[in-house]
């Protein structure tokens, strides 16, 4: 049997001259390929990097920017998250928006990594969304490698040099990875410029001033689960009702010595109706119906 | 609005740095450490981007202790400081790394000494530096009151200064400051100026 | 490493050509043509026979354990010129036996042994001229890149182990012969002050206060143990890396031509790299009593 290797990590096993089987790993590159080439004497054809032809234009940076603006998506939404004495609280809005458009009004801004872990959505959805999956994949064969799982510290580590070797490429990701490990509760920040902070509280996104302003003002470390979920939840109603690209549901989700649950998804329109309702009007003309003579 | 300052005084080196993490109205966190320490008798202040600044200072810094375990003797300050800026040049042209540098390191034959490093690979070895927008008061300010040989507790003074002009004259002063001191016991904190607490 | 398809399948045309019935007549190897000369005095001849199965590949061990490239390349070193080094407390001494010395050959100002790496290390070579020069330019390539990157000079044991590691790749993979030369460097630095190393072809170096390589050299060696004394001054070391180099040449005359002398010593701070000129090592060999009366010819 001779194995071959290829430049890009596919395994072809062959039996005589017969290759039977190939295994793609390239989903688990984690890191941007250096200048899309690989050592010319290894190299046979497999494994460039995909290219296109370039547009003919006169102003081809122009067009450039044009089109990373295009694809760019504003962080239009609200993501907050604190510790506090039973761990950690995550929430976040549902809303997406194109500009001025409402795409949807159900997105799952808080992503499972894994049973202990969350990782909160901002900025590319698809971004987020892809790399938070790839960092699951990692901390599963971190944990089959180690036989631990991997702490909070790590995976934000992991995720923060993956975004930083692809940084000035276009992605968009402002996220918050959210565990609990052996060392207790742990909160990181992690963007798509490279930056990563340690931290006891956040909160990512275009409502996230407004957030701040209401989380500030009621956070204490020794809350009670009930008292932590409310003004999480409180935080983001706040912020979807002044900031409009933030809206639709209120997700509220802990994440505690055993693992995340979700605790509530609450329509923001219905709770600013349940914290402010409506007074009844005093009318002081009312008009009746005039009884049928 | 990032403020990153250094002098040498007699037989030590300061660095002082805020330790703001913002994100352009946001302020995230305000006890973020700026200054590594980069082996026992080293201090390196960074300001710059936020991923470059954390990754590029963790790369130096692994580097160094890799020179260290591999040939039993740790790096000169001026060692350091011209990889440093090897390091930088190297990736200028390509994929530039946006932070400023300032170096502060003790010898046992050199004594104390202070290096300023560009992000575009400038490297001047000097008496006092600083970074920033804090720059513009704490340099006018070093200039004036500094001179060679001041003892810790002057230099102090002198930093505390700079961080009161700072505070007062800077639109968005940064509200927590750390100071780093190195000399021949080592590098390590020396104290905190702050103004919240976080 | 990448293996070269055609680099194996010319290795192993070599194996069949010297596949040689297990008795032969005369123990003589003609016709195994890699190695250049043949000293069966360290090998036996059932060394020989057994040898020659694992003996055409730096990449394979021989069922004893050894690596039988690298030891011919040191039996090559063996009928080089010899060189010796002392370290004293005040300096380095470098001697050098001059294996071509005909009256036709245009002496200028290079040497034929000693050689300059960096302005703080020096080295003297035993073996095959080639192979070092390739060595000698990769030294001085490492020891500029190294002050390029961190405006110091190379500290002396860094010079030789990057050195020694380049050596080391040639016994391991690629397919491609060992280099046939033993170097003795000497040096100064500020962490560790005066050194003297000696590498040899397998890529291992030690740190020596007197060493000696090439023709001869257990007994320069042997002679170096018994005469070597801490704390010797300069001109000591001198004195005895000539008279052992006296005793271990084969030449029957000992001429200021047949030898060369290197210091590395400090002076006013900076160090220095000094060779002997001909006029000086002649009043040395007298001085010292060394010099043999020089065969009428």
């Amino acid at each position: 049997m001779l194995r071959k290797m290829y430049a890009d990590q596919s395994i072809f096993y062959t039996i005589g001259n017969v290759e039977i089987m190939k295994l793609d790993f390239s989903g688990l590159e984690s890191s941007a390929p250096l200048y899309g080439g690989s050592d010319d004497l290894l190299s046979d054809g497999f494994s460039d990097a995909p290219s296109f032809d370039l547009p003919v234009t006169s102003d081809f940076d122009g067009f450039q920017k044009n089109s990373i603006q295009m694809v760019k998506p504003a962080k239009g939404t609200t993501t907050l998250a604190f510790i506090f004495k039973e761990g950690v609280m995550v929430a976040a809005d549902s809303r997406a928006s194109m500009g001025g458009y409402i795409s949807s009004q159900s997105v799952k801004k808080i992503i499972e990594i894994n049973p202990y872990m969350l990782g909160t959505m901002a900025g590319g959805a698809a971004d987020c969304q892809f790399w938070h999956r790839n960092l699951g994949i990692k901390c599963r064969l971190h944990e089959l490698a180690n036989k631990r799982r991997i702490s909070v510290t790590g995976a934000s580590k992991m995720l923060a040099n993956i975004l930083y070797s692809y940084r000035g490429m276009g992605l968009s990701v402002g996220t918050m990875i959210a565990g609990w490990d052996e060392k207790g509760p742990g909160l990181y920040y992690v963007d798509s410029e490279g930056g990563r902070l340690k931290g006891t509280k956040f909160s990512v996104g275009s409502g996230s001033p407004y957030a701040y302003g209401v989380l500030d003002s009621g956070y204490r470390y020794d809350m009670s689960i009930e008292e932590a979920a409310e003004l999480a939840r409180r935080s983001i109603y706040h912020a979807t009702f002044r900031d409009g690209a933030s809206g639709g549901v209120a997700s509220v989700y802990h994440v505690g010595p055993t693992g995340w649950t979700k605790l509530s998804g609450d329509d923001v329109g219905e709770l600013h109706y349940s914290y402010y309702p409506v007074e009844p009007a005093i009318v002081e003309q009312e008009m009746t119906e005039a009884v049928a003579a | 609005m990032e403020c990153v300052f250094g002098m040498v005084g007699k037989g030590f080196a300061l660095v002082v740095a805020d330790t703001s993490a913002v994100n352009s109205i946001l302020v995230h966190k305000s006890n973020e450490d700026k200054i590594m320490v980069l082996d026992s008798h080293k201090l390196m202040g960074a300001s710059g981007e936020a991923g470059d600044r954390a990754q590029f200072t963790e790369y130096v810094q692994k580097n160094v202790s890799l020179y260290q375990f591999r040939n039993g003797i740790p790096l000169t300050t001026k060692a350091a400081a011209n990889f440093m800026r090897g390091e930088l040049a190297t990736a200028l042209r390509k994929n530039p790394y946006m932070v400023n540098i300032v170096l502060a390191g003790y010898d046992k034959e050199t004594g104390p000494s202070l290096y300023f490093i560009d992000y575009i690979a400038t490297l001047h070895k000097v008496d006092k530096a600083a970074f920033g927008y804090g720059s513009y008061f704490s340099l006018a300010m070093m200039d004036r009151h500094y001179h060679p040989d001041m003892t810790v507790d002057e230099a102090i003074a002198l930093a505390d200064q700079c961080i009161e002009e700072i505070r007062s004259r800077l639109v968005v002063a940064p509200q927590n400051f750390l100071i780093k001191i190195v000399d021949e016991n080592g590098a390590r904190e020396h104290s905190w100026r702050r103004t919240t607490k976080d | 490493m990448y293996f070269r398809r055609s680099i194996r399948s010319s290795l192993s045309l070599r194996i069949s050509d010297c596949r040689f019935p297990l008795h032969t007549s005369s123990p003589e190897l003609h016709s195994c043509n890699f190695s250049p000369t043949f000293n069966t005095d360290s090998l036996t001849f059932s060394d020989l026979q057994m040898s020659r199965r694992y003996d055409s590949r730096t990449t394979i061990f021989s069922p004893e354990g050894r690596l039988y490239q690298v030891e011919y390349a040191m039996e090559a070193i063996g009928n080089a010129g010899s060189a010796i080094g002392i370290l004293s407390k005040d300096g380095v001494v470098l001697v050098g036996e001059k294996k071509v010395t005909s009256k036709l050959l245009q002496t200028s100002t290079s040497t034929e042994k000693m050689y300059k790496i960096d302005d703080h290390v020096a080295c003297a070579v035993a073996g095959i001229m080639s192979d070092a020069n390739i060595l000698i330019n990769t030294a001085r390539v490492a020891a500029q890149r190294y002050t390029f990157s961190y405006q110091t000079p190379m500290p002396v044991e860094q010079l030789v182990q990057s050195l020694c590691d380049t050596k080391q790749g040639y016994t391991q993979f690629g397919g491609l012969r060992p280099f046939g030369v033993s170097f003795l460097f000497a040096g100064w630095d500020k962490n560790y002050g005066f050194q003297l190393y000696m590498s040899d072809p397998s890529g291992n170096y030690g740190g020596w206060k007197a060493a000696a390589v090439g023709a001869n050299n257990q007994a320069a060696q042997s002679m170096l143990k018994q005469d070597y004394k801490e704390e010797i001054s300069r001109e000591e070391a001198v004195q005895l890396a000539l008279k052992v180099l006296s005793k271990t040449m084969d030449s029957t005359s000992l001429t200021a031509e047949k030898l060369e002398l290197a210091e590395v010593f400090l002076d006013g701070g900076k160090v220095k790299y000094q060779v002997c000129s001909p006029e000086n090592l002649g009043k040395m060999l007298v001085k010292y009593g060394v010099t043999q009366a020089p065969v009428e010819t």
